[in-house]
């Protein structure tokens, strides 16, 4: 079989690959210091222009405002109908469009607001909700996305693409941000950082098209999923089941792209983040969590953490160590850890904070809890668990040694904490009676950051 | 923040690595830089540990930038990254990494090291390089995983002999 790259699908290979090319001088980090600069200029209160609402609630305004403008037009007024309204002088989204990167768009009053972010501007549509597609004063305008990003999308992410050029103005409806029509055809808007593309979606029935969530669609052949039909889905019967990723039809269930084996569609329900049940089992995302009991199965708090009468999970994973009984949520953060406390101590994720007993736990930031006379801080390139404490009238900090491979605790890196960095790090056995564990000098390292350091002499304020 | 542009001038470069490294092209991490000094530098506060800060943000738009199904595999991807770069975000951790690459590329023997050069610095299928080298696509094969081995042996030998005296 023939190979168009060699594939560097290990970390090793990857940082080789970049390395090689960084010492040929193959590799040239851009220089983007002035454009945020400037891109930051343009946001900041004082600078000219009013700090920019999110999308959703430049969408609300929006909303209220063209409202407004039909209630005044209804009532013998003289607002035109559909024109934008001139109540946000200058409004910009930045941080809408799907989470991409976005620059300033602002809504003139000539527009015709359309819904879900597209205007009508000079005979032409326009998506204002975040992201660029084309150049120049076609920036936003949807039929005529520049080479460089239909090039783009064609090459990263979707093969053979074709755009929305020829688009019915007169025609065109927001069926919501990521699929519009006209009366001809479909089209289903992909974005990027920074950029957007609206492109055909191929054998969509425009009279017929039906959007069901945020990028799940069906016509009265076919069910879509983005920009993909979903072969095999029933398009009379697909129901959402939770938040367009996970769907059913009256025969099968489907997570995103693929069929959940042996699911059954009848009881298939969402319990909360990835966890999911039928009447036979527990699901995280597609795959069975094995052993978990239905009946008394829980997400706590919405994260990733789960519990049944015997069994403690998280993403799906039993977690052996902690004890269901008494296990309680602390803190969910989004980035992805979750503390929490049970009978037999304080944990982050898979990891427990050295010296931590189950207690009384107050929360002082999202990194941050305070338990008796111990901060516990959240590492955040790692999600380790950092001990702070005073000892001796010294400030003192620990964190769990582990096996990298397999996470087992092998013992415990203490040092004491000054302004001017760590010192006398050392590493001690779980048990005093045995030798102490070799531990790879980066876990050292990753407890050394300055960054943390100066966290863990913070934390110290609070146990004055 | 005093000047934006002098902080973004000092981080860019360990962030751009740090986004290379997660499997962002090089559009891409353009982006996703711009994004993610943006994202950071609206913040009211000075953070504590911003070069940290930047790569949780950096690594939270890429895996969001993710398709669902691509994303464990990039929440993977990034574990593995974060754990082995470790608290590393400062360029001089990088450099000694490079200059250990420098090294050790050069203690390889002619055709390993050709082969590797076409293969990640150039980004060669095997095919072309076996064409180029006048060897079959096997044996090409069997060069990278011997050159693969060999740097990373002689790369941990040198760092490690470099923490020795601390």
């Amino acid at each position: 079989m023939s190979r168009d790259r060699e594939p560097a699908d290990d970390l090793f290979t990857t940082r080789v690959a970049l390395g090689l090319r960084e010492l040929d001088g193959r590799e040239q980090p851009p220089d983007v210091s002035t454009l945020v600069a400037q891109r930051l200029a343009t946001e900041t209160p004082g600078a000219g222009r009013a700090r920019i609402p999110s999308w959703p609630l430049l969408a609300a305004v929006l909303a209220l405002a063209v409202t407004a403008a039909l209630w005044l037009q209804n009532q013998g007024g003289s607002a035109a109908e559909g024109a934008a309204p001139a109540a946000p002088q200058d409004p910009k989204a930045t941080e809408g469009g799907g989470g991409a990167a976005s620059g300033p768009q602002v809504l003139r009053p000539t527009d015709v607001y359309l819904g879900h972010g597209y205007v009508r501007r000079d005979g032409a549509i326009h998506f204002l909700g975040g992201g660029r597609t084309g150049k120049g004063v076609d920036a936003t305008r949807i039929d005529r996305p520049s080479s460089e990003v239909l090039a783009g999308f064609r090459r990263v992410v979707l093969g053979a693409v074709r755009s929305c050029e020829g688009l019915d103005v007169d025609g065109f409806v927001a069926l919501s941000e990521e699929y519009v029509r006209d009366d001809a055809r479909v089209y289903h808007k992909v974005i990027s950082p920074g950029v957007f593309l609206v492109m055909q979606l191929h054998d969509a029935d425009p009279a017929s098209f039906e959007v069901l969530a945020r990028n799940l669609a069906r016509d009265q052949s076919h069910v879509w999923y983005y920009d993909r039909i979903q072969r095999g889905v029933d398009p009379a019967t697909v129901v959402l089941v939770d938040d367009g990723r996970v769907f059913k039809d009256h025969d099968s269930v489907h997570y995103a792209y693929d069929e959940i084996a042996g699911a059954d569609p009848a009881s298939f329900r969402h319990l909360g983040s990835g966890y999911y049940a039928d009447r036979h089992r527990v699901y995280w995302c597609m795959e069975s969590v094995p052993g978990a009991d239905l009946a008394t199965f829980e997400v706590l708090g919405g994260s990733f953490v789960a519990k049944d009468r015997m069994r403690v999970y998280r993403s799906g994973e039993y977690l052996p160590r902690y004890d269901a009984a008494s296990l309680q949520l602390i803190l969910h953060h989004a980035m992805g850890f979750q503390i929490l406390a049970d009978k037999n101590g304080i944990h982050v994720n898979k990891q427990t904070f050295p010296r931590a007993k189950p207690g009384k736990v107050e929360v002082i930031d999202e990194l941050t809890v305070r338990t008796g006379d111990l901060v516990l801080l959240v590492e955040t390139s790692r999600c380790n668990p950092v001990t702070v404490y005073r000892q001796g009238g010294k400030l003192m900090a620990a964190t769990p040694a582990y096996d990298a491979t397999s996470g087992e605790m092998l013992g415990t890196i203490t040092a004491e904490v000054t302004p001017a960095g760590l010192v006398g790090i050392r590493v001690e056995p779980l048990e005093a009676t045995r030798k102490a564990p070799a531990v790879p000098s980066w876990q050292i390292d990753v407890l050394r950051n300055p960054d943390l350091v100066k966290r863990m002499v913070d934390a110290g304020q609070l146990l004055r | 923040m005093s000047d934006p542009e002098q902080f973004v001038r000092e981080h860019q470069q360990s962030l751009w690595r740090y986004l290379r490294l997660l499997g962002a092209g090089a559009a891409d991490a353009e982006d996703l830089l711009q994004e993610t000094f943006l994202r950071f530098l609206r913040r009211a506060e000075p953070h504590p540990a911003p070069a940290a800060a930047l790569r949780t943000i950096a690594r939270g738009l890429w895996i969001d930038q993710q398709r669902w199904l691509q994303r464990r595999r990039a929440v993977q991807w990034a574990d593995e990254l974060d754990r082995t770069l470790g608290s590393a975000t400062s360029d001089g951790d990088h450099e000694l990494w490079l200059e250990a690459l420098a090294e050790c590329r050069g203690k390889l023997g002619e055709r390993t090291r050709q082969a590797l050069e076409l293969a990640y610095r150039d980004g060669l299928g095997r095919d072309r390089i076996a064409e180029q080298l006048g060897l079959a696509p096997n044996t090409i094969r069997n060069l990278l995983a011997a050159a693969r081995e060999a740097l990373r042996q002689c790369i941990e030998r040198r760092l490690q002999r470099l923490e020795e005296p601390r």
